[in-house]
């Protein structure tokens, strides 16, 4: 079992490098932002090497920044967002699922399905909000105040509900 | 306890919140869904999660098991509040295999997944053992997982619990028996006289004779009374030398468990027949047990053998213990490959002390791999030449040795001992 623990763990470290690197691949970027990209592959692709968990994070935080890039620089953003979403969830969940299968007994099976409805909800959620925000001008000032009103929000209840529960 | 967060939810925190900025930096909603979507679900992972200390106690566990047996052991699950899916890593020792759990789900071989928890939760596991020894379970590691496997936490529960695993009887019908016999009766007929069963030898009356004992048929021929004289039954003392001195990690090592083996067979078998019983292992160190009888003394004897692991003993002073465990009138089985030169010179030495010795060498022929070149083979031939002569030795000092084949049936060797021990006795008169 131990052997078949070790090889799922190395197979879904492969897909997550795989699914990042596909990501980058289908979003056509200029050089630049594609740097970015791939460096954050890179990233992801050598903390699942050494066993660092801040290479998960530094792929999520690389690729939303490359999007950021992107939408900067009024470069097309292909594929659709809610797809973009799905895959790079699956690649988090592809490498959080092999740090997970190195340190402590799981089910393979169990977080490979967790990992995919998680990917689901993620797109879903993107797709729905992307249905409401569609045709709406978010250039203007009033919106920034409510972004940046709501940025602060979110960060404060992030950290609010990290110290109560427990993890602190 | 130890909570812990998985990799994920640091990304989605942190690119959510990346995100959030980043949408308002460029003035566009994509980084703000990606990063909304994030967080929603970081969020949903840490609020719908609670750290819920988990206690796990083994309930029951077997006193004892034999090779190859299944048997049942109770776990108790208890936690504070609601726990979800928990994982268990049982830490059962190499020999054991979880096969059957109700209430869990089991995968590997010690591995449990017990969907929820609840206050407390009771699981019930089928264990099988695959070898002798001493075995165990726990400590036992627990993982509870928050909704989404956002975060987890582990449980230590250091609590042990161990029991013997007896090998597999042999089925031996027929045991040697020793030579002399000790005062406890039995069911050996003495070599000395006394109130007993077997007829001995006729010889005169002598006042204060049990009149019981005049024959008086001889009596009314010959002149005078005549009394029987009879032999008493009697008890024997039997050590068991087992001798573990291989080295580890070879496939020698499975000289050492045919040598377990048949001392476990032999153990029950004699004290079947109410002789005392005693143990020499010869591993790392030389530990004995004097002969004695009981189920308590028993079970020590069996703990001790079952304890014995392949090593190298240091011989100074082995040959002094080893005579003062196995004393007069013990009979010394030895059960060894007989690999040391030493063991060779301490069968020996006991015969010398006048101790009754008989060696069963377990033999390491098919352990050996046949000699590719010329040269080697003739090696062999003289290293099997060697072992020839050390058995011609000790033979011819009276210390039968029987060379029991992997193939045979253990009674062989102790059968061909018999045989010798009998016309030895024959040719000593």
């Amino acid at each position: 079992m131990e052997d078949v623990l070790a090889t799922a763990a190395r197979l879904t470290a492969a897909l997550s490098v795989a699914l990042a690197s596909a990501l980058v691949l289908m979003s056509h970027g200029t050089g630049f932002v594609d740097l970015i990209g791939w460096v954050a592959v890179g990233l992801l692709a050598a903390g699942l090497l050494m066993g660092h968990r801040g290479g998960v994070t530094a792929m999520a935080v690389g690729y939303v920044v490359r999007l950021g890039l992107q939408a900067a620089l009024d470069l097309p953003i292909e594929p659709e967002v809610w797809l973009q979403a799905l895959v790079l969830t699956l690649s988090l969940e592809a490498a959080s699922m092999s740090f997970t299968l190195r340190v402590r007994p799981v089910d393979p099976l169990t977080i490979m399905v967790r990992g995919a409805a998680t990917a689901l909800i993620a797109a879903g959620l993107v797709a729905a909000m992307g249905i409401v925000v569609a045709g709406t001008d978010t250039g203007g000032v009033l919106v920034r105040v409510a972004g940046v009103a709501a940025l602060v929000i979110a960060a404060g209840w992030v950290v609010r509900t990290w110290r109560k529960s427990g993890l602190a | 306890m130890n909570a812990r967060s998985s990799p994920r939810l640091r990304a989605y925190v942190s690119a959510g919140l990346v995100g959030l900025a980043a949408g308002l930096a460029a003035g566009s909603p994509e980084p703000v869904l990606i990063g909304t979507a994030f967080l929603v679900l970081a969020l949903v992972g840490i609020v719908g999660g609670r750290v819920v200390p988990m206690r796990v106690s083994v309930v029951e566990w077997p006193a004892s098991m034999v090779e190859g047996e299944r048997r049942r052991i109770l776990l108790r699950f208890e936690s504070d509040g609601q726990g979800g899916r928990t994982y268990a890593d049982l830490n059962l020792s190499p020999g054991l295999e979880v096969v059957e759990a109700d209430g869990a789900r089991v995968f590997g071989k010690s591995r449990l997944m017990i969907s929820e928890v609840g206050s407390s939760r009771e699981v019930t596991l089928e264990v099988e053992a695959h070898g002798w020894g001493r075995h165990s379970i726990g400590p036992i590691d627990t993982y509870t997982e928050a909704p989404l496997g956002m975060f987890d936490v582990a449980n230590h529960s250091p609590g042990r619990q161990s029991w013997v695993v007896v090998p597999e009887e042999l089925a031996l019908r027929k045991l040697l028996s020793p030579l002399e016999t000790n005062l406890h009766s039995g069911d050996l007929v003495s070599k000395q006289r006394g109130q007993g069963s077997e007829f001995s030898d006729l010889r005169s009356y002598r006042p204060g004779d049990d009149p019981r004992n005049i024959n008086w048929r001889v009596s009314s021929r010959l002149e005078g009374l005549w009394v029987n004289e009879r032999h008493p039954e009697r008890n024997g003392d039997v050590v068991l030398l087992v001798d573990a001195q291989v080295e580890s990690n070879t496939g020698l090592t499975s000289l050492v468990d045919r040598a377990v083996r048949l001392a476990a067979a032999l153990l029950q078998g004699h004290a079947r027949r109410r002789h005392r019983l005693g143990v020499i292992t010869l591993d790392g160190m030389c530990r004995w047990i004097g002969p004695g009888a009981g189920e308590f003394h028993r079970r020590r004897l069996l703990e001790q053998l079952l304890g014995v692991y392949p090593g190298q003993v240091i011989w100074d002073a082995v040959e002094r213990a080893v005579v003062r465990a196995a004393k007069r009138p013990a009979m010394v089985i030895a059960l060894t490959p007989l690999l040391d030169p030493n063991m060779a010179g301490l069968l020996n030495v006991l015969r010398r002390s006048g101790i009754d010795v008989a060696v069963v060498e377990i033999d390491m022929a098919h352990l050996l791999p046949l000699p590719e070149r010329r040269d080697r083979a003739v090696g062999r031939r003289v290293w099997a030449m060697e072992r020839e002569r050390i058995r011609d030795r000790l033979s011819s000092v009276g210390v039968p040795v029987a060379l029991w084949d992997e193939t045979e049936p253990a009674e062989v060797p102790l059968h061909q001992l018999e045989l010798w021990r009998t016309s030895w006795r024959r040719r000593l008169g």
